[in-house]
């Protein structure tokens, strides 16, 4: 009677039903029917026949438990193998392919400025300086407004805005960078060309030959505003994430030693957040860094030092996804152009480890991603 | 009692000053910085409305140059196929490795797992399509030969996807409460049952997000195109080998823009705008859904 108790109740469990197994925790007080010295043993041997298949039922499913939860265990760090396996790829291809130029110029490779593939002389300063011109223009720009719009989204605008207008400006920064090259070309370009380059270049240009040129609208000027118009978003999110970190004690302290709004920002907000405005920037260069086509588009994609802001250039980025395709036909001259690559992939991979470091630091662990480029 | 002696009320008027300017400057500074972005909507919408009409999303391009008639039918199809590639290749990845991160966060394989994902994420597009290219469209030495073609970019799209969908799907597992986890291993629960009965459905908002974070990062990529796909006007019938390449919507505006053709542009000026209507439309998805969740975890 008892044995068909047990039995019914274990196949309930093993059928996967709901009522709890009510003998499986206690199972070490269950008599082994082996062992002579029990009381029970010299019961019937009927039923010791029927509990020692219940016992090495119980058994292996505890077993088969721990099999399973350390399969489950391992198989889980293979999906993170896979993500080892993609950076291994990445790296692996660019050194990979690249070899070929890095063997044959070595450090020399950075300084050059002469790039001609009939001659087979390759050097990587023309497009270096060319990306970092871009790029500081960008930032330039960038950095100021966006730090002040974040200072507006997180202070300043009334109550009733601030979800609206953060909410928007999170959204613009979605907007493909490709949209960004065209309204360039449509736009940014034809107003450089007509008004803006040829009053930089009477009114400035006339002291510094700098600001001169031939107001031909494409150029450094007009995609480094560009790229920093699409770095902007960026910039003042992440920036406003961390003024809106500063504790309310400290603000409130601020204002009870008798400081207005602007002596508490001043004062006390932004050199509280100052790690979050560096981080900020760095991700804001990693962007501008690794922007592709509205570069591409708006640069003049000429290969020479830009010795002018009206100056056309080419950066790195617009060089391989310009003359990528055709450079595939010699082995140099494509290494060459994959050196440059790997450049920009460990400037950029420096840059945006130190920003996340640094933002991680400040606001614990939270950081949605963007990649860079397009 | 001399007047002079009380000190004066209120604030001095320089401090008076130095506080409306700053904050002024800031309003002043969000309105430059909000200014273009709305002015790239208005002025795709100025310049493109021509051609904007609802057959412009329904026919394919015809006409010569190719484009200057018809839609761009052929660039949303193939910007949905690349999207799917991708996804099929990124989501269950990118929800493993999360899952990896989630429950064996404090080993060091996975701070180191962690710490590449996110340099992943700031690996520069250009180099996605460099590598897209010798893993899967180069004719010669390793890699599948696919030519430029559709899978090969899909692929490439989803190599991208693949932190964004890892990192988005971790953080939404440790959004799961601790105790609920805890309590449910007290019951004699397995870590394999505490995932699938517990984590996944409790966090499933949260991954849904992080995969269309991913699809809105991926969408409007141009550069790993330009290695690994280019451009068709037509729908192909295959998408391996030389014949598998798929139109795709922000190619066919940097194709467009490109060409010195008032046609060309005034499309491209359309597509733009298709592109970021389709984008923010996505965007404001991903905001609701999330609003929706935060909304239901405070009922609950």
């Amino acid at each position: 009677m008892a044995a068909n108790d047990h039995e019914h109740g274990d196949s309930l469990l093993s059928g996967g039903e709901h009522r709890p197994p009510a003998v499986a925790p206690l199972s070490f007080l269950v008599p082994d029917p082996k062992d002579d010295t029990s009381p029970e043993a010299s019961a019937s041997s009927a039923r010791s026949s029927a509990e020692s298949p219940l016992k090495s039922l119980r058994r292996s499913t505890h077993a088969q438990v721990l099999r399973s939860e350390r399969l489950f265990h391992l198989s889980l760090r293979l999906g993170g193998l896979f993500i080892l396996l993609l950076f291994a790829t990445v790296l692996g291809v660019s050194i990979f392919e690249a070899w070929p130029s890095i063997e044959k110029f070595g450090w020399s490779f950075l300084w050059t400025s002469t790039w001609n593939p009939h001659r087979h002389i390759f050097g990587a300063w023309t497009y270096l300086v060319g990306t970092f011109w871009v790029t500081g223009i960008a930032l330039l720009f960038a950095i100021p407004i966006a730090i002040l719009s974040a200072l507006f989204l997180s202070d300043y605008a009334p109550k009733w805005l601030v979800g609206g207008v953060s909410t928007l400006m999170e959204m613009l920064a979605g907007i493909p960078s490709i949209v960004f090259g065209a309204f360039g070309i449509i736009f940014v370009v034809p107003l450089m060309r007509d008004h803006v380059e040829p009053a930089l270049a009477n009114t400035l240009g006339r002291h510094f030959d700098f600001f001169s040129g031939d107001a031909m609208g494409y150029g450094i000027l007009s995609a480094g505003l560009v790229v920093g118009i699409m770095v902007i978003p960026l910039v003042a999110t992440v920036t406003r994430d961390s003024l809106v970190m500063v504790p309310r004690e400290t603000v409130e302290a601020a204002y009870a030693l008798g400081s207005t709004k602007a002596e508490m920002v001043y004062f006390v907000k932004l050199p509280a957040v100052v790690p979050g405005i560096i981080g900020s920037a760095i991700l804001g260069f990693g962007r501008a860094l690794g922007e592709t086509m509205a570069v591409l588009l708006l640069i003049g994609n000429q290969a020479s030092v830009p010795t002018s802001i009206q100056d056309v250039g080419y950066t790195i980025s617009s060089l391989l996804a310009n003359t990528f395709t055709y450079a595939v036909i010699d082995p140099l001259f494509s290494a060459a152009e994959i050196e440059l690559g790997l450049i920009l992939l460990v400037i950029s991979l420096v840059v945006n480890t130190v920003g996340r470091e640094l933002l991680l630091k400040l606001m614990g662990g939270r950081l949605a991603g963007s990649v860079g480029g397009g | 009692m001399a007047e002079t002696s009380r000190p004066a009320k209120g604030l001095s008027l320089y401090r008076r000053i130095r506080n409306v300017v700053l904050g002024s400057l800031t309003g002043i500074a969000f309105l430059v910085a909000v200014t273009p972005l709305l002015a790239i909507i208005y002025v795709a919408y100025d310049r493109g409305k021509e051609a904007l009409s609802l057959s412009f999303v329904t026919t394919m391009p015809s006409g010569f140059p190719v484009g200057s008639e018809g839609g761009v039918l052929n660039g949303i199809a193939g910007s949905f196929i690349l999207i799917v590639l991708a996804s099929i290749l990124s989501v269950p990845v990118g929800i493993w490795a999360g899952l990896y991160l989630w429950d064996q966060g404090h080993t060091r394989l996975a701070g180191v797992t962690r710490l590449l994902s996110d340099l992943l994420l700031g690996v520069p597009s250009v180099i996605w399509g460099v590598v897209g290219y010798y893993v899967f469209s180069t004719n010669t030495g390793f890699g599948f030969h696919w030519g430029f073609s559709g899978l090969a970019a899909g692929l490439t799209l989803g190599f991208i996807m693949i932190p964004i969908v890892t990192r988005v799907t971790e953080q939404a597992l440790r959004d799961v409460p601790r105790s609920y986890i805890e309590g449910a291993l007290a019951l004699g629960a397995t870590r394999f049952q505490v995932m699938r009965d517990l984590a996944i459905p409790a966090a499933i908002t949260g991954i849904g997000t992080g995969i269309l974070l991913g699809v809105l990062n991926v969408l409007g990529q141009t550069a790993p195109l330009v290695f690994t796909n280019y451009y068709n006007t037509g729908i192909p019938h295959s998408l391996v080998g030389s014949n598998g390449s798929v139109g795709d919507l922000a190619m066919q505006i940097f194709i467009y823009i490109h060409e010195p053709s008032k046609a060309l542009h005034v499309k491209a000026m359309a597509a733009a705008l298709v592109l970021t209507v389709i984008v923010l439309l996505l965007d404001m998805g991903i905001r609701l859904l999330a609003w929706g969740s935060r909304r239901y975890a405070r009922k609950a």
